[in-house]
This record gives structure tokens, C-alpha cells and sequence, in this order.
């Protein structure tokens, strides 16, 4: 019997006893186990679950020119995002959705698919939608469970500067552009920068994301904003300062807009960029708004290549204005051949081959001044011939071509410097002539350059030597406190020319925008010394393309020019008078006034005489002497340009009757000059030599009249 | 449906069966060294299993088998019976590995030189329980992969992040995350936001857990624990056969249910749809644990000699 077995019924119980203390003992070390030893664990997963982080998106930077002008700035546009858990089964409201943006569902859908990061993160569908469709969305509320819109910003242009190849444009982050990204900084559905200024400056421009966190229930329903951990605000992007003048960019746009090619402005002194403009270009509003993929095709096929920036990433051969690398060659060469003649006769033979000059009837006796002012081909092709190939080619690496001047643009062209080897892998090995030496030594055949890549060349005629890095950034702000971020300039000596080759050249250059026969003669505006080169260079895509080099004023060069008309036609004719706009937009109606600039340089207590003549060969002397006279009290009581020039070989004085004493002053400076000046002349006429003497550039008078 | 509330006649089972099995055990001339009487004593309980079964609740149906063993073996089944049951099982699930299979079959061995059963019966034991394994992978392998799948999941073996993985996943972490003391009464992150699913009902402890922490949690299973012994106590002592059958299966039943929904709380057993005595929200299985509890107690009245 059981329960007469006191024993066994005890057993029992303490069997059935153990077993349960034992399992509540394991229970027991499980709970252990979870809530002290790896507490921390699941306490982080519970915060995980319930904190949801809302992302509160940066303004983008602005973008603003010298002068502090907003060039680039936000507009807020509306995008529409739904929450994939919540619309993913959902059909009713993918369907309305669809038919208030005029999507399909299935499109939707798909877009969900393919951007979601997890089940609650919002996913944008459409960018930029209507006020119509906007109103819709907010009038169907209720009906539309996990559509939500956003506001973003977009871009827009208040200045009227198009400059779309130098500020760029946005467009969404691509799978590859996330997958490229070191730091996991990017998600799918950003605006980036695509192009340009945008581009290149995208990680300062595109500011630091803010959180915000909120507490939800298991559905990813916002149940709270949460006290104990606080929102990051987010840190806007910073605004760039560019060094383009919003005025001249503008008046360059405008005059060029219905040509075909270019034009760049650069500050000599520090390598600011102050005017960059290619045609024709496109608006860019158009990619501040969602593409739509006709405009995008219209853009990509039409003809005249609106995406391209011809500043930068077209090659073209650079014409006449090349013949200063070549001028700058043989001077360092030999330092006579200054004034070494050679005789055009309209035509040169070499070989079985005859090379003709621009001029059929030929330019007769020029020496090397002559010969940049006149830009005598026949001079130029015996130059070269003498020069030779290796050092033609060692002075363009010189003046660095073939290098791209690395300014802060993406995509820009190296260009071309044919070289011994290019030609024998071109050519063949000795299958190549001296012919060809022959058209490089007028900027013609494989030599190919970009505009920018001029424009550094007049820049470094202008230095002397210097070459400040091309920049497009004077500084960059932080807008919550101001600080600036300058950029720095490096600055490039060229090393092999001297200072003489240079003051040679640029006599040359001077001519040919105020020597009688000068090809550019049309450049030159008021009283600013200009120096240039004009260029007509034949391509095989039409009629010849248009260039003008150059800088002002001839003295402290200020500003570098580059322009470019594609098949525009000739250099002086096309080409140049767009740089007297530019020199006048920046001397005379510039917010920088140059006269201003002047004025208010320490020089304020003394008059500024300089005066130097230049031999311009054929027995001429042309002798210049410029003043600059400040007001007495260091005012601007007389109101009288800061610069008088005194152009001696017109006879003519033109003088300030203002200031009556000065003026006196003045002209018996001018008497002793011109006396001095003849003298030599008439004494050079007797001794029957050409070589005139020749005041050197430096020689000026100071005279205190503090 | 009764009258407007559900009623689940499982419940109303367990207690039959409770009933009808202490009824058939308490005659006198019962021999659970018989083997009729054992398989009758198991028919009792086999026919509520299998219907059960069908519906489908196994959580539920399970209950069944874990009463008629406990009271078995209190009536006085030989040990070797017990294991004679449990030995198949353990060998099923060491069967898919042999070094497991060849320890279990040791671990077996040795249990019954323990028992002495004698050597033929020890060794049809163990020929039966080597084909037990050996079957068990063969038919392992016929099984469709989403039957693979089901199983495997009920036990807890394969994760299933949106089914029922998630519910013991949201149910550690809310555990876990009570820590020592608790997050506070109500202030559960897990519950109050509702990341724990069935939180009045069968994960009713997981916020015992995250609420009140560790000691809340040790608190609980010590009553727990309490009442259990305090059963086990009183159907040792008490003087009629009947009632300390009726309460040796009061107390496993409750035992089952607490150890099964608390195992699948902490993630040590599967889950199974099995509710927790006195906490969880639900009239059916209230009902059955207060009619339990009501003849415990009659019971323990019952103990003394008047």
C-alpha cells in the first residue's frame, strides 16, 4: 500500500522537491544571466527599439561673389517621402499617392524598393512637387497613412549670373557616388553636388546633419519628443566667397551671349578668377528643378555643346598669341634679336613647301617688336627654324603648358605640347620634318591649349615669372560664427626668363594694342595701358577661331585677359574689342574702380611721374609719359582722373586744367623729355644706326610736393 | 462561446482528466507493475491529447502528458517505467550527431545497470532506443523543408525575426533591460510602447521582468516555488489516495505551465501558447488554476484524522 509506505511516499517528496528547486534554479541563474550580467547589452537594444532618429537636413552654403553679392542661393522646394512600413501593403494609399503626383503605384512601389535603409526610415518618391499636388496631399491627410512631405532647399539665382559651367549643379546621390563615400556620410534621396564649384566644394557646402530623437511605439508611430536625450541641430553648409565680380561676369555674359566661345579675367596679383564665362552656356535653373529627360537630351545633343565648359575642357590650337612663347625663346636665346630684322615678303618658302603670311603683300622689314605688333607670321616662321624644336618645346613647358593649371573646376584639359617623342609616336620615328616646326612656331598643327591655360600665360608675361595659383575661392565662411577660411595661394616661380625678355615682350604686347599697326588695336579704352596678342587660329572645324590675350595696365599689371570666339574669325577684329568691354567694365565702371583703387594707395602726398619711350623700330621712337597726380589735401576735392597721360608722339597734351600748377609742372617735364627724347633721335638719325636709345621702363621721376 | 465570453473546453479537460485518472489509480487493486493498467491509465489521458492535438494546440495538449507521468510515479511506477518513457525522446534529439548519440546511449547504459532490470529487458531497451536513433534522421530528412521549418522554430531552434523569434527576442531584451531593480511600475519601455507582444497574456512575465528587474523576477518565482512545495507537501501527507493524486496533478499541472511559460520568456523553451498561472489575462485557465488551488486546499483540510 502507497500511503502505509511512509518511506517511499517520503522519498517522493523530496524527489518531486528537488526537481522543482532545481528547475526554478536554473530559472533562477537565467534571470541572473539576463538582467545583471548582460544588462547593458539589452538595455542598449531597448533604447534601440524605441528611439527613432528624425533627420533634420543643413541648408546648403550660399554661394557669393567679391563683393559679397548672392550669387547661388535656397529656395525651398517640397518633396514627398512615405515610410515603407507603412504604405508597403497598403495599396489604397500608393494608389492615391500615385494619382496626386501622376505616378503609377507599381512606380512607387518600386522607388520604395529600391532607396529604403530599414522599415521606418521616410523615403523620398518625388522631388519637388507643386503647390497643387502639395495642397492635395495636405487636404488628403487622413487617407494617406505614411506620406509625408519635406521641405528642401532649393537652388536658385538671384544675380542674373548664369555661369552654370562654374557653379555646377545637384542632382541625387547615385548608388555609385554612396558606394565610393569613405565615410558613411551620404544616403540615398541626397542632393549633391554634380558639377562644378557644387561639386568641388560639396563636403563644405552640404553642412552636417542634425538629429532629432523622438520615441515610438512598436508601429513606428511618434509617440514623443524625448527630453532626456536633446535634438543635435544641425550645422548649416558653409558659404563660399568667390572671387568672381558679379558686375564684370555679368556684362561678359551679356556681350557674348550670342558667340560661341569664351572669356576669363584674372587678377594678376593673386590668381583670382574675376570673370569666368564659356558660350553658349544653359540656364541653371533648369537643374534646380527635377530634369525632365527631354530637356536633358535637348541639352546633351544639341550642336553647339551647351554642357561643355570651353574654358577648361576644350582644346583648341592658340594661334598667334602662341608666338610669345616662341618670342620669349629666342630672347633668351639671344638677347640682340630684340632688334635682329628679317623681311617679310608675304611668303616663305621651305622645302617644297610654302608657308604665307597673314599679310599677302608681306610686312617688308620688321624686327621682333614689329613683328608681335604686326604679328608677321614670315618672322616668326624663321624664328623657329632658328629657335628649334626641343627648345620651343622646353620654353612652353616653361610657361606650363601641357599642365593644367589646377584650378579648383573638375574635368579640365592638360592640353597638348608636341614633343620629340609625341611626334615619333605620332609620326614614326624620323618620319616627322621640320615643317611642322614651321606651323607650331605660329601656334598651328598638334599644339593644342586650353583658354585658362592662356590666360596663365599673360598672367606670367604681366608677373614677370610669378605664377599665383588659378583660384575660384577667396574664402570660405562658417555663417553660424564667421570664421573664414582663406584660401591659400601658392605662388610658382618661372625659372630661365629674365626680366628683360619679359620688359621685351611686353613691349611687343603694348604695340599691339597701342602701336600704330597694332592688330589689337581695338582693346584699348580711356587711359589704360593695355598689353596683348591677338591670335586667328585655323581649325578644321571652320572658320578661323578668334583669341585675344593680354593684360592691364602695362605698369603693376592688374588684371590678366583671355578671350576666345570659336570660328569667330580674326583675333583683332572679334576678339579684341571684347576685351576693351572687359577693360572697360573693370578700370571705369566696376564696383573696384581702378582709378579708385589708385587713389587711395599710399601715394597720396606726391606726384608720379614715369615716362618712357619706346623704340618701335622703323625710326620711330614713341615716348610716353604718364603721371598720376593725387589731390593736394589728400581729397577728392580735384576731381581729376588719377592717371593724365601725356602721349608725346600725337603731339598732343592732354592736361588736366584743373590744377593749373601741376600742370605747369608738368609740361616742362614733358619739354625736357621731349627734348632729350629728339636729341638721341636726331643723333641716332646722324650716326645712321636703327638702334635707338631707348629709356628702360623703370626710369621715372618722383617729385614731393608734400 | 458560451453566453458573450469565450470558454475553452481544454481547460474544463485538464481537470477531467485530472479527475478521472485519480479516480482509476486510487482502486486498490490497481498494479502499476501491470502493464494493462499503465496503458489504460494512459488512455485516459492519450484520447484528450490526441483531440487537442488536433485542433491544433500542442503547447496545450502537452499538458496532458506532463500530468500522467508525474502522478504515475507517485501511485508507485517503477523508475524503470519513467525512463523507459523519457528515453526515446533524449535519444531523438542526441540522434543527429554521433558523438552525442554514442554519449547519450552510455548515459543510458548506465541508468540501467542502476535500475537492475535484468539483462533482457536492459538490452531490448537499448536495441530500441539504438533504432529510435537510427530512424530518427532517416525520417528527418523525408520531412518538406517548411516542415523542417515549423518544427524547428517551435523549438526554438531556427530564428524567425517576423514570427515568433521576434516575440522572444522583444521579450529578452525587455527582460534584460530591467536589470536589478527594475525599470519602475509602468515605465517599461518595452511594454508601455508596445515592442513586447502578448504582454497580458503568455509574455505576461516579461514585464514583471523589465518592471520590477531581477529582484521582482526572484520575488515571483519564489512564491511560485512556494506553492508548488507546499503541494507537494500536502499530497504526501494526506491520508486519502485519491485526493493526493488529485493534488500531486494540481501541482504538476501548475508546475508545467509556470516552468514552460517562464523557460519561454528567458528563451529556454519554445513558445508554446501556454499561460502563467494567476498572472496572465485569461478566464479559462484562471478558472482551471483556482479549481486546482481549490482542491489543494480541500485537500490539506483534509489531512488529519478526525
Amino acid at each position: 500500500m502507497l500511503i502505509n509506505q511512509k518511506n517511499s511516499v517520503k522519498k517522493r517528496q523530496y524527489q518531486y522537491s528537488a526537481f522543482f528547486i532545481l528547475v526554478f534554479f536554473i530559472l533562477l541563474v537565467r534571470f541572473f544571466y539576463l538582467q545583471i550580467y548582460s544588462q547593458a547589452q539589452y538595455l542598449t537594444a531597448s533604447e534601440k527599439n524605441r528611439i527613432r532618429d528624425v533627420v533634420l537636413e543643413p541648408t546648403r552654403g550660399l554661394l557669393l561673389d567679391r563683393n559679397g553679392e548672392v550669387l547661388v542661393d535656397n529656395h525651398p522646394s517640397y518633396s514627398v517621402y512615405a515610410i515603407p512600413f507603412e504604405v508597403q501593403n497598403a495599396d489604397s494609399v500608393l494608389k492615391l499617392t500615385g494619382k496626386i503626383l501622376g505616378m503609377e503605384a507599381g512606380e512607387i512601389k518600386e522607388i520604395i524598393k529600391r532607396k529604403r535603409v530599414g522599415y521606418f526610415n521616410p523615403v523620398k518618391i518625388k522631388r519637388q512637387i507643386d503647390f497643387d499636388a502639395l495642397s492635395r496631399i495636405e487636404e488628403n491627410r487622413l487617407d494617406l497613412p505614411g506620406i509625408d512631405y519635406k521641405i528642401e532647399p532649393k537652388r536658385y539665382y538671384p544675380s542674373g549670373v548664369r555661369a552654370p559651367h562654374l557653379f555646377g549643379y545637384l542632382g541625387e546621390v547615385t548608388r555609385k557616388e554612396l558606394k565610393r563615400q569613405k565615410k558613411k556620410e551620404l544616403r540615398p534621396g541626397d542632393i549633391v553636388g554634380k558639377k562644378g564649384l557644387e561639386k568641388v566644394y560639396d563636403t563644405q557646402l552640404r553642412g552636417v546633419r542634425g538629429y532629432q530623437y523622438v520615441e515610438v511605439d512598436a508601429l513606428g508611430r511618434e509617440v514623443r519628443k524625448l527630453e532626456d536625450k536633446r535634438e543635435i541641430l544641425p550645422a548649416p553648409g558653409k558659404n563660399l566667397h568667390l572671387t568672381i565680380d558679379a558686375k564684370l561676369q555679368r556684362c561678359l555674359e551679356a556681350r557674348m551671349d550670342t558667340l560661341r566661345g569664351g572669356a576669363v579675367v584674372i587678377d594678376c596679383e593673386n590668381g583670382e578668377v574675376l570673370a569666368l564665362v564659356s558660350k553658349p552656356d544653359y540656364n541653371p535653373e533648369i537643374f534646380s528643378k527635377v530634369v525632365a529627360p527631354e530637356t536633358w537630351s535637348a541639352l546633351l545633343n544639341n550642336p553647339a555643346k551647351p554642357l561643355y565648359d570651353r574654358m577648361l575642357q576644350s582644346l583648341y590650337p592658340p594661334g598667334s598669341t602662341y608666338k610669345l612663347v616662341l618670342a620669349a625663346a629666342a630672347l633668351e636665346k639671344n638677347s640682340s634679336q630684340r632688334d635682329k630684322i628679317n623681311f617679310c615678303p608675304g611668303y616663305f618658302q621651305f622645302g617644297r613647301k610654302t608657308f604665307f603670311c597673314w599679310k599677302d603683300e608681306g610686312h617688308g622689314d620688321v624686327n621682333l617688336l614689329e613683328a608681335i605688333e604686326q604679328s608677321c607670321n614670315v618672322y616668326f616662321y624663321k624664328l623657329g627654324l632658328e629657335v628649334g624644336l626641343d627648345k620651343w618645346v622646353d620654353f612652353s613647358k616653361k610657361f606650363l603648358f601641357g599642365t593644367p593649371t589646377g584650378i579648383d573646376l573638375i574635368d579640365e584639359k592638360p592640353g597638348l605640347v608636341p614633343d620629340r617623342d609625341y611626334l615619333d609616336r605620332c609620326y614614326g620615328k624620323k618620319r616627322w620634318s621640320r615643317g611642322l616646326l614651321v606651323n607650331f612656331s605660329i601656334g598651328q598643327g598638334d599644339l593644342l591649349v586650353t583658354p585658362i591655360q592662356m590666360v596663365r600665360l599673360a598672367m606670367i608675361i604681366a608677373n614677370e615669372g610669378i605664377c599665383p595659383q588659378l583660384h575660384l575661392v577667396r574664402y570660405i565662411e562658417d555663417p553660424i560664427d564667421s570664421t573664414k577660411q582663406w584660401t591659400a595661394i601658392e605662388r610658382v616661380q618661372i625659372k630661365g626668363i629674365s626680366a628683360r625678355t619679359y620688359w621685351t615682350i611686353k613691349e611687343g604686347m603694348y604695340l599691339v594694342v597701342h602701336g600704330e599697326y597694332g592688330t589689337a588695336k581695338a582693346a584699348a579704352y580711356g587711359d589704360i595701358n593695355v598689353a596683348g596678342k591677338t591670335g586667328t587660329a585655323e581649325n578644321p572645324h571652320g572658320n578661323d577661331h578668334a583669341w585675344f590675350i593680354g593684360f592691364a595696365p602695362l605698369k603693376k599689371p592688374k588684371i590678366a585677359i583671355c578671350v576666345l570666339v570659336e570660328n569667330g574669325g580674326s583675333g583683332g577684329r572679334v576678339a579684341a574689342p571684347i576685351a576693351r568691354e572687359i577693360i572697360k567694365e573693370y578700370f571705369y565702371n566696376a564696383k573696384t574702380n581702378y582709378a579708385q583703387l589708385r587713389w587711395n594707395k599710399n601715394i597720396q602726398r606726391r606726384i608720379w611721374f614715369y615716362c618712357y619711350c619706346i623704340n618701335s623700330g622703323n625710326n620711330r621712337v614713341n615716348c610716353y609719359l604718364q603721371c598720376i597726380l593725387p589731390g593736394r589735401n589728400s581729397s577728392i576735392k580735384y576731381k581729376f582722373h588719377a592717371a593724365n597721360t601725356l602721349v608725346c608722339n600725337r603731339r598732343y597734351f592732354y592736361v588736366n586744367r584743373n590744377c593749373i600748377a601741376d600742370s605747369c609742372l608738368l609740361c616742362c617735364c614733358v619739354l625736357v623729355v621731349w627734348i632729350f627724347n629728339n636729341a638721341i633721335n636726331f643723333y641716332s638719325v646722324i650716326k645712321k644706326r636703327r638702334k635707338c636709345f631707348s629709356l628702360d621702363y623703370d626710369w621715372w621721376l618722383s617729385i614731393s610736393t608734400g | 462561446m458560451i453566453g458573450g465570453f469565450q470558454f475553452q473546453p481544454a481547460e474544463i479537460m485538464k481537470v477531467s482528466a485530472l479527475l478521472a485518472l485519480a479516480r482509476y489509480l486510487s482502486y486498490e487493486k490497481r498494479d502499476l507493475n501491470k502493464i494493462k493498467d499503465i496503458a489504460i491509465a494512459f488512455c485516459i489521458v492519450f484520447v484528450p491529447f490526441l483531440l487537442i492535438a488536433q485542433q491544433p494546440d500542442l503547447g496545450t495538449a502537452l499538458v496532458f502528458l506532463a500530468i500522467i507521468l508525474p502522478i504515475l510515479y507517485w501511485a508507485g511506477l517503477p523508475s524503470f517505467y519513467v525512463f523507459f518513457v523519457i528515453a526515446p525522446f533524449l535519444v531523438m534529439a542526441a540522434s543527429f550527431n554521433f558523438y552525442t548519440f554514442f554519449v547519450a546511449m552510455i548515459f543510458i547504459s548506465v541508468i540501467l545497470f542502476f535500475l537492475k532490470r535484468g539483462l533482457f529487458v536492459s538490452l531490448v531497451t537499448i536495441i530500441l532506443n539504438i533504432g529510435v536513433g537510427i530512424v530518427t534522421p532517416i525520417l528527418w530528412n523525408q520531412l518538406r523543408g517548411y516542415q523542417k521549418h515549423r518544427i524547428l522554430t517551435f523549438l526554438g531552434l531556427e530564428i524567425d525575426p517576423q514570427g515568433l523569434s521576434y516575440q522572444v527576442i522583444q521579450s529578452k531584451v525587455a527582460i534584460g533591460s530591467g536589470g536589478f531593480l527594475g525599470k519602475g511600475l509602468l515605465n517599461g519601455t518595452q511594454t508601455q510602447l508596445r515592442f513586447l507582444p502578448a504582454q497580458h497574456t503568455d509574455f505576461v512575465f516579461s514585464v514583471i521582468g523589465e518592471e520590477l528587474g531581477f529582484i521582482g523576477s526572484f520575488l515571483v518565482l519564489g512564491l511560485f516555488l512556494f506553492l508548488l512545495l507546499r503541494g507537494i507537501y500536502i499530497a504526501s501527507v494526506v491520508k486519502n489516495r485519491f485526493l493526493s493524486f488529485l493534488v500531486i496533478g494540481a501541482v504538476a499541472i501548475i508546475g508545467f505551465h509556470i516552468i514552460v511559460n517562464i523557460g519561454m520568456t528567458v528563451g529556454m523553451m519554445p513558445v508554446t501558447g501556454l499561460p502563467l498561472p494567476f498572472l496572465s489575462y485569461g478566464g479559462s485557465f484562471l478558472i482551471t488554476s483556482m479549481i486546482l488551488i481549490g482542491i489543494v486546499i480541500h485537500a490539506s483540510i483534509r489531512r488529519f484524522k478526525y
